[in-house]
């Protein structure tokens, strides 16, 4: 179900899976109440830290956007949480749109775009860590 | 036995057995060899002499069959091939090379006593050495009472003992030296002092006596039916302490 | 509950004559992690190993692993009794066959688990009744493997383990890694020179430069502690203003550690062009911190 992480890449490899998850979700991989594969399970097909599949569930926990049930495994939140994140999801893509679009008439290509928006990223993570 | 120990002594079997075949069968074919080549009439083929033994010893040898066998057996064949025997079970394997690299990493990991590990090599080659001498001297035995003759088979015993002792100080010579210095140096270590031991006892004069070939040949257990202790216990402590000495050496060293 | 480190080492240092091999290490490997250990040829990761093993002794400094100290005789055979380690010469004794070896290593240890024995010698195909010596280079690096990793033990110490496989054997020694220590029995110290493998299956990285280690970090903290920096000026760029800085053409480029915001407004104070900020990644991380300045 999920592609191997890129370990490389520069992006944490649980951030990886939480968007996997995410994605398999909107697209219906997943679906609401749904149970996802055991961490270990993930961990052994994936060939990563068990302490990392473990990380990217507890932030897709975190964002709701699964339950981790004690002693059952972790599902896909229920249709409330679920839609939860589809509509925030929905709701950034016009932001989101308008901000590309207006980069983009200033002539940065797609590569100088990506390196604004981890820039940005990075910003904003070391701002909420400095509360 | 533990399942370890057991092991262990089955690896150092594995590590040695060529060697102990090849130095056994060699020294039964000698037997063969010497047996056929035993003359009709002794006094016509006596041989020359025997190791460290004085000429004037050998000359006064009775022509029998006993002398026959003593010279040949004893005198030459057995010490020659054991003393060969001693510096190869020393060499292979055991202790750990110098330079250490690779398979011996994977057994230095082991949760087990270097001492023991290393311990256990040394005693397996020395049974075999022990093995190497007693059985094909007891194939004498057997060989010259086929011919008609006889050699007492408690004088062999003795005597393959007394040639094991000194075949034994030989062995812990050479694994000190396997202990302590890289191949090269061994080798050339190794030869000189062969040849050292081979001078004293053949070109000079009055040393003979002490020289460990004669220890091994057992020339005053056969005319006078004395056992050398002195010899033997010089011999014993000599091996016990090169023996303990590598031992201390392997369990220092680093790898 | 705060555990002890399983393995923790505290100024060990190791000369050779005059070459100093290990030079005051500090090491900490977490129970239940899987820690890599990254390092140039020649920086001391095989001698360090060796030492935490008792196959060599330090010269000072002191070492505990299970909290048994390393330069003991007795206290290092309990740590060998739980440890499987695989050396960096994936060299077996010559004299046994496969099968023999096994059996061999096997009676060492009492909490030998015969079903990855099995599905190692499955997996690698490795003919039981094949003398070590007679193995291919690939092959004796198998069987170094099912010997190290079927012991049952409680911390594995692996010199380069995936040396000498192909890609897809190299993948599957991997998962049996990250399985094991996901079973929550077993700790994994590995080196490798492979970084992607350390980036994909550690938690944890210490990277070992002339002896002594450079970094020793969680695997996740690492995204927070290191950046790429870019800084492109409209003239000369003053290389000398910023630490460790490359400079190419107008642009410098750097890998900060920290505070990344005090480099960004740095560069703004004097007039940057443009200042970016990338995550770095565990190469560059390597590179840098474990490059010998030629003076």
């Amino acid at each position: 179900m999920f592609w191997k992480p890129n370990p490389s890449s520069g992006i944490p490899i649980y951030l990886q899976l939480v968007d996997q998850v995410k994605h398999a979700i909107e697209t219906g991989a997943l679906r609401p109440d749904e149970q996802l594969p055991g961490i270990r399970k993930v961990a052994g097909d994936l060939v990563v830290n068990v302490n990392t599949v473990a990380k990217a569930y507890r932030e897709l926990e975190h964002e709701g956007v699964i339950e981790l049930r004690q002693g059952f495994g972790a599902f896909v939140a229920g249709n409330s949480a679920e839609s939860g994140a589809q509509r925030k999801f929905l709701r950034a893509l016009p932001a989101m749109r308008t901000a590309v679009n207006r980069i983009a008439q200033l002539g940065l290509d797609e590569q100088q775009m990506r390196r604004l928006f981890e820039t940005e990223l990075t910003r904003l993570r070391k701002g909420s860590q400095h509360d | 036995m533990s399942k370890a120990n057991q092991m262990l002594w089955y690896k150092a079997w594995t590590d040695t057995r060529m060697f102990f075949f090849l130095g056994m069968f060699s020294l039964i074919a000698m037997v063969g060899a010497l047996n056929m080549a035993y003359p009709g009439s002794p006094g016509q083929e006596f041989p020359h002499g025997a190791l460290a033994v004085r000429l004037a010893d050998v000359r006064s040898l009775p022509q029998d069959a006993r002398s026959y066998i003593w010279l040949h057996w004893f005198g030459n064949t057995l010490v020659i091939w054991l003393s060969i025997l001693a510096v190869a079970l020393a060499s292979t394997g055991f202790p750990p090379p110098r330079a250490a690299t690779g398979s011996i990493l994977h057994t230095l990991a082991l949760p087990v006593s270097r001492r023991i590990m290393a311990g256990v090599r040394v005693a397996m080659g020395f049974v075999e050495l022990v093995i190497a001498a007693v059985i094909p001297t007891l194939l004498v035995c057997v060989a010259a009472a086929l011919r008609g003759q006889s050699y007492s088979v408690r004088e062999g015993l003795v005597q393959s003992l007394l040639a094991v002792a000194g075949a034994g100080a030989l062995y812990a010579l050479f694994v000190f030296f396997s202990a302590t210095l890289g191949e090269m140096a061994k080798g050339i270590l190794g030869c000189a002092t062969l040849f050292l031991f081979g001078l004293f006892t053949f070109l000079v004069d009055g040393v003979q006596q002490y020289s460990i070939f004669r220890l091994m040949t057992g020339d005053m257990y056969f005319l006078r039916g004395e056992i050398p202790w002195l010899g033997i216990a010089g011999s014993v402590c000599a091996s016990l302490l090169l023996i303990a000495g590598s031992l201390a050496i392997v369990e220092r060293r680093d790898y | 509950m705060i555990e002890e480190p399983i393995i923790i080492t505290r100024k060990l240092r190791k000369a050779y004559g005059r070459r100093v091999a290990v030079d005051g290490l500090d090491l900490e490997v977490p129970s239940g992690s899987i820690c890599g250990l990254l390092g140039r040829n020649g920086s001391g990761k095989t001698t360090a190993l060796k030492m935490l093993m008792g196959i060599t002794r330090p010269d000072s400094g002191e070492g505990r692993v299970f909290g048994q100290r390393i330069n003991n005789n007795q206290e290092s055979l309990a740590i060998r009794a739980r440890t499987g380690f695989l050396p960096e010469d994936k060299l077996v004794p010559g004299g046994m066959t496969v099968g023999e070896l096994i059996r061999f290593t096997r009676a060492f240890y009492p909490l030998w688990r015969k079903d990855l024995e099995e599905h190692f010698l499955r997996l690698f195909h490795l003919p039981p009744s094949m003398t070590g010596a007679s193995l291919s280079k690939g092959a004796r690096c198998q069987l170094s493997l099912v010997l190290a990793l079927s012991r049952g033990a409680e911390l594995l110490v692996l010199d380069e383990p995936t040396s000498g496989l192909d890609p897809a054997m190299s993948e599957q020694v991997l998962r049996s890694l990250v399985t094991l220590a996901g079973e929550g029995q077993t700790t994994v110290l590995f080196s490798s020179h492979q970084i992607s493998e350390v980036e994909q299956i550690a938690d944890r990285v210490c990277m070992i430069s002339r002896g002594r280690a450079v970094l020793s970090e969680e695997m996740d903290e690492l995204a927070n502690t290191y950046q790429q920096v870019r800084i492109v000026f409209d003239g000369k760029p003053p290389v000398s203003e910023f630490d460790n800085a490359r400079e190419e053409g107008r642009t410098l480029s750097m890998l900060v550690r920290g505070d990344v915001e005090e480099v960004v407004a740095r560069g703004r104070a004097m007039h940057a062009l443009s200042v970016d900020v990338a995550p770095a990644t565990l190469k560059d991380i390597f590179l840098t911190e474990t490059s010998e300045a030629v003076e």
